[in-house]
């Protein structure tokens, strides 16, 4: 019968499958991608992966992008999945940005910081110019560019550890509210507690470092545009490797258990007025995730403000709306409901087609309910 | 004539508030800001009385309390100190301040009813005419459909709205209409209290005289319980048996109508109704 | 890294996360219909193809059981094809088949099987929007205040202006339904045909709402009813023939009383076939072991 419904789910699953397999192994004269090669010369690629993953394995993101072709979104969420099989053997301390080792810190506040501003290496100041030299590049290239960089004039000054906070500065001079002792606090783990709306400041965090970057950017951008008004300064825009304790098995001890690349950005906003009379201070906006994505960092920044926001006088646009950016940031839950989309609706599709079957021969009959 | 409610005490504060806050403000000092804190006293102290199928009429300038008062006795808004007991029906006395949301929903759906100054705050644009009569229906339990448009054509009827424009959305009606389909709603489910918030401010003065005549016939063949608040001395004149005239959170005089407007006490009533001369 | 094939625990999910299920599940059990918000971890597929009903069943599964999964009635489909792959991959032992009677936990997407299921079934849904106030209220806080008080008269004036614009009720699937005389639950995306069948039934039926994070059930024999206008009867889908009144038989079965899915022909026309695929071919065995017997 010609009529019956495509049969044969489990071929055909199987056949897209090794399709997929095919296009990426097709050209059979290149040597298959080296994870290595992901995690050096890809390396924004991997940064992207990891902080959508929120899951730091250079090497699973790794594998992640060559196994998803390059989908950042897909290899998002093998990082995603695997991680719900994972075991939870033990948690960390809450970790401060100020025990970052720099590699790059900016501040747009002032033209002078303490430690000093590290431009770092930055996309920011290459011109969008085509080398067509990296047409043909090999090996004695890569090499070439190590010995001049490490002969760079002043590579052997000593820079120290670690570096003071911007917002340390305004924060001695009474002009930021006090800190909050985020040590105190146990974060809310959006990985294991139901969100139940309104959530705390912790819970928007962690979905925002999560977020998928076009969507963090898009909304960021939206309140940046005009749909709002927290008119940013970055006090501060760090990114660099931040050592990880966790408590020693037996003397409980905070041991250093390796580092994470991460980007992190402050920002300052208008102040607020006090209810109870207090001189005004500044308001602030936290961004921070793994791997370095600036936009992204900068973007959560302004978002954390914008919402607190309308925490406090209702939402007056979609940015200061809790509820619409935490829920529709996520790249892997956006992603997957709109794909899902091309599933068979036989029935609902039926169900609607006898609505509006029905609806029609009531108003042809002029039926008067 | 009996009680329909019992206002006694009614105090609403923005803001932290103070010990100090009732005593530095009101009409003697002349403002409703708390020079300790900073709070706002939007009203204090407010206590009267509504007897059944009465017309009371509360009358001051913008941000008088009058308003305030209004919003917490439909329970939109939570009043510090004070009760409120609306009597009638078969079950006790009911104290509107101490329900939970659930409650006076239940109280608002089935007997109070609202007419905003603005329509957009008691209608909803995106739903018919007779759909916003419907929803207060469908709200006090009735779920019939054939039932549900008759009721809401009849009120349209007795609203002087035309029964043709019941399924149009309410936007495309005229600002005299859109007050019209208000009371209409508001009147569905028989409320044995009614509360009106400038219902006539902003309109023509010939479709104002029609709303008012709408009201008091309303009052005479229904006998429903009203407030009516207002800043304007005609509506309360036309309206009003008794008034209460508010100033900086505090009533400040209060009477027979006539009496209130022919002899007023408080010189900030004789400055009201000097100025409407 | 250690590139031996990592051995992924029975039901993928860890053991703290199906604890939380379970938990959450016991708590919908208890208060009917009510969405139980959990954490809902991320499976190895999409949001959106099942990951909610996926999580109940991993969490429920045991080496016992005989696991079905259907989508749009059928084993066949890819999406069922694939969620029953996973759970033969990652659920050592446990069996699993086509036939509705031999299933112990069944997992669907937008059908109730036709054959009515028994007290020791468990039928797990796929849930793409929980909330069935959706359509009126966006803002889930508002939502949540609005189910606590029973307060659904915004969707019973859908139903009104539905009536007043078009004669007829268009709300087509995903039906209000009242469980238990308090919370109104989106049945996820049924036919109204199955949503009757909700009504006292002797089985659990468990809802997974995997993007969203809820879970909610509707224990056995518990009241569901659509919501509805008093004197507005609800209608399920009609599958008569607009000129002779005649039903609509399944092509394949010759079945008058099961769901029917609509097949366009290239003459314009259509012929019907149950959705039900395994009911379709009980039916049919049924009826050539009648005719062997003759």
């Amino acid at each position: 019968m010609s009529y019956v419904a495509a049969k044969g789910g489990r071929k055909a699953i199987q056949a897209a499958n090794e399709a997929m397999e095919y296009l990426r192994t097709r050209n059979t004269d290149q040597s298959a991608l080296l994870l290595e090669t992901i995690k050096t010369q890809l390396h924004g690629l991997l940064s992207r992966v990891l902080s959508e993953g929120g899951l730091y394995s250079e090497e699973l993101a790794a594998l992640a992008i060559k196994q998803a072709a390059g989908d950042t979104l897909e290899a998002a969420y093998y990082l995603r999945a695997h991680r719900s099989a994972c075991p939870r053997l033990g948690e960390t301390p809450v970790h401060c940005g100020s025990e970052m080792r720099v590699i790059r810190r900016v501040s747009a506040a002032f033209k002078d910081i303490p430690g000093g501003q590290i431009l770092g290496p930055t996309p920011d100041y290459l011109q969008r110019l085509f080398r067509f030299e990296l047409l043909k590049e090999d090996q004695q290239a890569f090499s070439e560019v190590t010995q001049r960089w490490f002969a760079t004039p002043g590579m052997d000054t000593e820079i120290p550890d670690t570096f003071p906070k911007v917002l340390d500065a305004l924060r001695a001079e009474g002009l930021l509210p006090p800190a909050e002792d985020a040590a105190e606090k146990r974060p809310f783990d959006i990985t294991r507690e139901p969100l139940v709306f309104p959530l705390p400041r912790s819970a928007g965090l962690s979905i925002m470092a999560r977020g998928e970057t076009g969507s963090v950017l898009a909304m960021g951008y939206s309140n940046m545009r005009g749909y709002g008004d927290v008119h940013p300064t970055v006090a501060e825009l760090r990114v660099g490797y931040l050592p990880i304790t966790v408590p020693h098995s037996v003397t409980g001890e905070p041991v250093e258990a390796g580092e994470i690349l991460m980007t992190e950005c402050e920002v300052v906003a208008m102040f607020e007025a006090d209810e109870e009379g207090a001189p005004p201070v500044f308001t602030l906006g936290y961004g921070a995730c793994f791997g370095r994505n600036e936009a992204k960092a900068v973007c959560m920044a302004v978002l954390d403000r914008s919402m607190d926001i309308g925490r406090k006088q209702g939402p007056s646009n979609p940015s200061e709306d809790e509820e619409f950016v935490l829920l529709h940031v996520d790249g892997i839950e956006s992603m997957g409901f709109a794909t899902h989309y091309k599933m068979p609706h036989y029935i609902t599709f039926e169900s609607d087609l006898d609505r509006i079957r029905q609806a029609r021969n009531a108003a042809g009959k002029g039926e008067d309910a | 004539m009996k009680p329909i409610l019992d206002v006694k005490g009614l105090t609403r504060i923005h803001g932290k508030s103070c010990d100090g806050c009732l005593a530095a403000t009101g009409p003697k000092v002349g403002g409703n800001q708390c020079p300790h804190c900073g709070s706002i006293v939007a009203c204090a102290d407010v206590s009267f009385q509504l007897m059944e199928g009465e017309i009371l009429g509360i009358i001051g300038e913008s941000g008088s309390g009058k308003s305030t008062v209004i919003r917490l006795l439909y329970m939109l808004d939570q009043a510090l100190a004070g009760g409120a007991l609306l009597h009638g029906g078969e079950e006790s006395a009911i104290d509107l301040m101490a329900l939970n949301r659930a409650q006076a929903r239940q109280l608002r759906d089935r007997h109070m009813g609202i007419v905003h100054q603005n329509p957009r705050l008691g209608l909803n644009y995106q739903i018919s005419a007779g759909g916003n009569i419907a929803e207060r229906l469908l709200m006090s339990g009735n779920r019939r459909y054939h039932d549900i448009r008759r009721i809401a054509s009849e009120l349209l009827v007795r609203t002087e709205v035309p029964v043709s424009r019941m399924d149009d959305f309410p936007g495309t009606f005229s600002g005299g209409m859109q007050q019209r389909v208000q009371i209409a709603k508001a009147l569905s489910t028989r409320p044995r209290l009614l509360l009106l918030d400038e219902v006539t401010t902003g309109l023509d003065l010939s479709v104002q005289a029609r709303i008012l005549d709408l009201i008091l016939e309303l009052q005479r063949e229904l006998g429903i319980s009203m407030i009516v608040v207002t800043h304007d001395l005609g509506v309360i004149r036309l309206l009003a048996s008794r008034t209460l005239v508010m100033k900086t959170g505090r009533i400040v005089e209060s009477g027979l109508t006539d009496q209130v407007l022919q002899d007023p006490q408080h010189a900030y009533t004789q400055q009201l109704v000097a100025s409407a001369l | 890294m250690n590139t031996a094939k990592r051995k992924i625990p029975f039901g993928f999910i860890d053991d703290q996360a199906k604890r939380e299920i379970r938990r959450s599940i016991l708590k919908a059990i208890a208060i009917p219909g009510y969405q139980t918000p959990y954490s809902s971890r991320e499976m190895p597929m999409a949001r959106g193809f099942g990951t909610g009903g996926l999580q109940l069943t991993l969490s429920l599964v045991g080496r016992q059981d005989v696991v079905k999964v259907i989508d749009q009635g059928s084993d066949d489909s890819v999406n069922a094809v694939n969620i029953r792959q996973f759970v033969q991959d990652v659920c050592e032992g446990v069996q699993t088949t086509l036939r509705t009677q031999e299933a112990s936990l069944i997992q669907t997407r937008h059908r109730i099987p036709e054959v009515p299921l028994r007290e020791d079934q468990v039928l797990v849904f796929q849930v793409p929007y929980p909330d069935s106030l959706v359509i009126v209220e966006s803002n889930e806080a508002t939502r949540k205040c609005m189910h606590g008080e029973g307060d659904y008269s915004r969707l019973l004036v859908k139903l009104y202006e539905d009536m007043v614009h078009f004669k007829k009720i268009t709300l087509s699937h995903r039906y209000p339904t009242q469980i238990h005389t308090h919370y109104v639950i989106d049945p996820s995306p049924i036919p109204r045909y199955d949503v009757p069948r909700l009504h006292q039934a002797p089985n659990l039926f468990l809802f997974g709402a995997g993007r969203e994070k809820k879970i909610y059930a509707v224990p056995p024999y518990t009241e569901a009813r659509p919501l509805v206008l008093d004197d507005i009867p609800f209608e399920v889908e009609d599958f008569t023939h607009p000129e002779t009144g005649d039903r609509y038989c399944c092509e394949v079965c010759g079945s008058d009383r099961s769901f029917l899915e609509e097949f366009k022909q290239a003459d314009g026309g259509s012929v019907w076939q149950c959705s039900d695929t395994d009911f379709c071919a009980s039916m049919l065995e049924a009826a050539e072991a009648a005719e062997g017997v003759i």
